[in-house]
């Protein structure tokens, strides 16, 4: 019982950090995309859909390789830190990082190219420096893209197996997260268990998705122009 | 002033230069669609990149001051309200030239502070953002059909809103279809075409120019100016004293003592019955001058009292009936409007 409590706070905590540190990464990103006009763009915008595609276990399988204290960026973080990469949390977040990332970048992406670049004239006409103009125009018009991409890259990473179980094993407390704690009590033939954790993701997935269904309909409906 | 603009976009190069006294201060922008006033501005306003944009204003480096620009959609920032688009637009200014509570009654949307703009009209949202760009006190306005969408009364309170803000010293260049809007307001004018300006000066002198050299353009109204007599509050209406003969109206643009109104040449009916012999309030006894034949198989009759010309567009059929001829003395009629 108290493993599978380790698991659901180890997956919340995951999910937190993953779709936090994404938003920062995913929005100059998408920004940058939308606004870029350049031939390989399209190879760009591939590369970061290639999560929605690829099998995890194909995903999970490269970056163990990459972590691994043999490869450069194993042995630098090793270096920098003192700790391996691959079996950490912080191994998790990176490889959730991955593995997420066009759920955070395509919400905005879609929302950045849809925004009338005139707003921005306009607020560049007003000598709004360009923070100001992030903050007080471009953020609230496309708050629901926001949203959407934050709600889909943590419900995304909470139901993570096939990258976590590559990368990071099954370590309680530190790598084991609920979808691996419910395979676990599958394999030791403990359904009520397995049922109690399953019911419940199953549970906050929906409702998660409800409630961004919700607000997006709402964000689209009060700006309709 | 003195404007030089360079630029070449995708389908339209500009090379425009602007040449006006540095009294100029609200300046009229013409021409067909497509010749580039809309991308001019936005040179003027420091949105192109690509455009070389030389000169002064008034002793104003065009691309070091602050340029605020209305554009056709009136672009209120759909998250604020009206009141919060107004006060972003404050908090943002340099410093404040103009009282708040002033440009919200002079743009006439004092009623609409609390609303979201998707709620507003085209001619309430058009106001707003007239009034957001004032706010922002920029040096220089620039307009792209700031009064398209606004009904006669509030087009003409607004206009004479900004002309009252042009002599305070806001600069004004706005862009216009409709020449008698310009005529009534702006002291100078270019009418621009294929990316360059054709014509430009003082804007009788530009719509003389229009009228008698570009091919198939007709001057189509006629503008009169006097002394202003009287508001007559009760009847609704400002009476204007042209020519030593009374006028009324109820939108004449009004500077001080002196009242102006164009009436389009269609509105003007001519005939040979005394000047208060119609239940039609404006009459005005003139001259005959010329009479031409226009498009449509209708006839431009020229006029003239005194100074003024009028121009009157008749039918066929009219003139088959009465028969004018030139040097024959008429009343040009038009309705109080």
């Amino acid at each position: 019982m108290q493993s599978d409590i380790d698991a659901i706070w180890l997956t919340l905590k995951l999910a937190l950090f993953t779709s936090v540190l994404l938003m920062l990464i995913a929005t100059p990103l998408a920004w940058k995309l939308s606004r870029w006009q350049h031939k390989a763009k399209n190879l760009v915008l591939a590369v970061v859909a290639l999560p929605l595609v690829l099998p995890p276990t194909v995903l999970g399988f490269y970056l163990l390789v990459v972590f691994s204290p043999n490869a450069v960026a194993g042995e630098l973080w090793q270096l920098i830190t003192g700790e391996q990469l691959a079996f950490s949390f912080a191994g998790l977040v990176i490889g959730s990082l991955i593995y997420s990332l066009p759920f955070a970048v395509q919400p905005l992406y879609a929302s950045f190219l849809q925004l009338d670049n005139r707003y921005i004239d306009v607020a560049r006409t007003m000598g709004m420096s360009k923070w100001s103009r992030f903050r007080r125009i471009i953020m609230p018009i496309c708050k629901p893209a926001f949203m959407v991409a934050l709600g889909l890259s943590f419900a995304h990473t909470v139901g993570e197996f096939g990258v976590v179980l590559m990368i990071g094993g099954n370590i309680p407390g530190e790598t084991q997260v609920l979808s691996i704690a419910l395979f676990e009590h599958v394999e030791a033939m403990e359904y009520g268990k397995a049922h109690a954790l399953a019911f419940g993701l199953l549970v906050f997935s929906f409702l998660l998705m409800a409630l961004l269904y919700r607000y997006n309909r709402n964000g689209v409906t009060a700006w309709k122009s | 002033m003195e404007v030089v603009v360079n630029t070449t976009g995708d389908n339209l190069s500009l090379n425009v230069r602007l040449d006006f006294p540095a009294s100029a201060r609200f300046v009229g922008l013409s021409g067909p669609s497509g010749a580039g006033k809309s991308t001019l501005l936005r040179c003027l306003a420091g949105l192109s990149r690509a455009a070389k944009v030389n000169g002064q204003w008034d002793a104003l480096r065009i691309a070091r001051v602050r340029t605020g620009l209305v554009f056709q959609d009136s672009l209120l920032f759909p998250h604020l309200s009206v009141g919060q688009n107004l006060l972003l637009a404050a908090d943002f200014a340099k410093q404040q030239t103009h009282h708040f509570d002033e440009v919200v009654l002079g743009c006439r949307c004092h009623h609409l502070m609390t609303r979201m703009p998707e709620t507003l009209s085209g001619g309430e949202a058009q106001r707003v953002a007239i009034a957001r760009a004032i706010l922002n006190s920029p040096a220089i306005l620039l307009l792209d059909e700031p009064v398209s969408a606004l009904d006669d009364s509030l087009k003409h309170e607004v206009l004479k809103y900004l002309a009252t803000l042009s002599r305070g010293g806001l600069k004004i260049l706005m862009v216009s279809h409709d020449l008698r809007e310009l005529a009534l307001y702006t002291d100078y004018m270019a009418w621009m075409d294929a990316g360059t300006i054709v014509h430009q000066g003082p804007s009788d002198n530009v719509l003389a120019e229009l009228t008698s050299q570009l091919p198939g353009f007709e001057q189509r109204f006629s503008v009169f100016t006097g002394k202003l007599e009287a508001h007559l509050e009760e009847q609704n209406c400002y009476a204007i004293r042209c020519e030593g003969q009374l006028i009324y109206s109820r939108f004449p643009v009004i500077d001080g003592k002196e009242a102006m109104l164009t009436i389009d040449a269609r509105d003007i009916s001519v005939d040979r019955e005394a000047a208060n012999a119609s239940s039609i309030v404006n009459g005005l006894e003139s001259i005959i001058e010329g009479i031409s034949d226009s498009q449509d198989g209708q006839l431009m009759l020229t006029l003239k009292t005194g100074q003024t010309q009028i121009f009157a567009l008749i039918s066929q059929l009219s003139q088959e009936r009465l028969h004018f001829k030139v040097g024959e003395t008429v009343t040009a009629r038009f309705k109080l409007r």
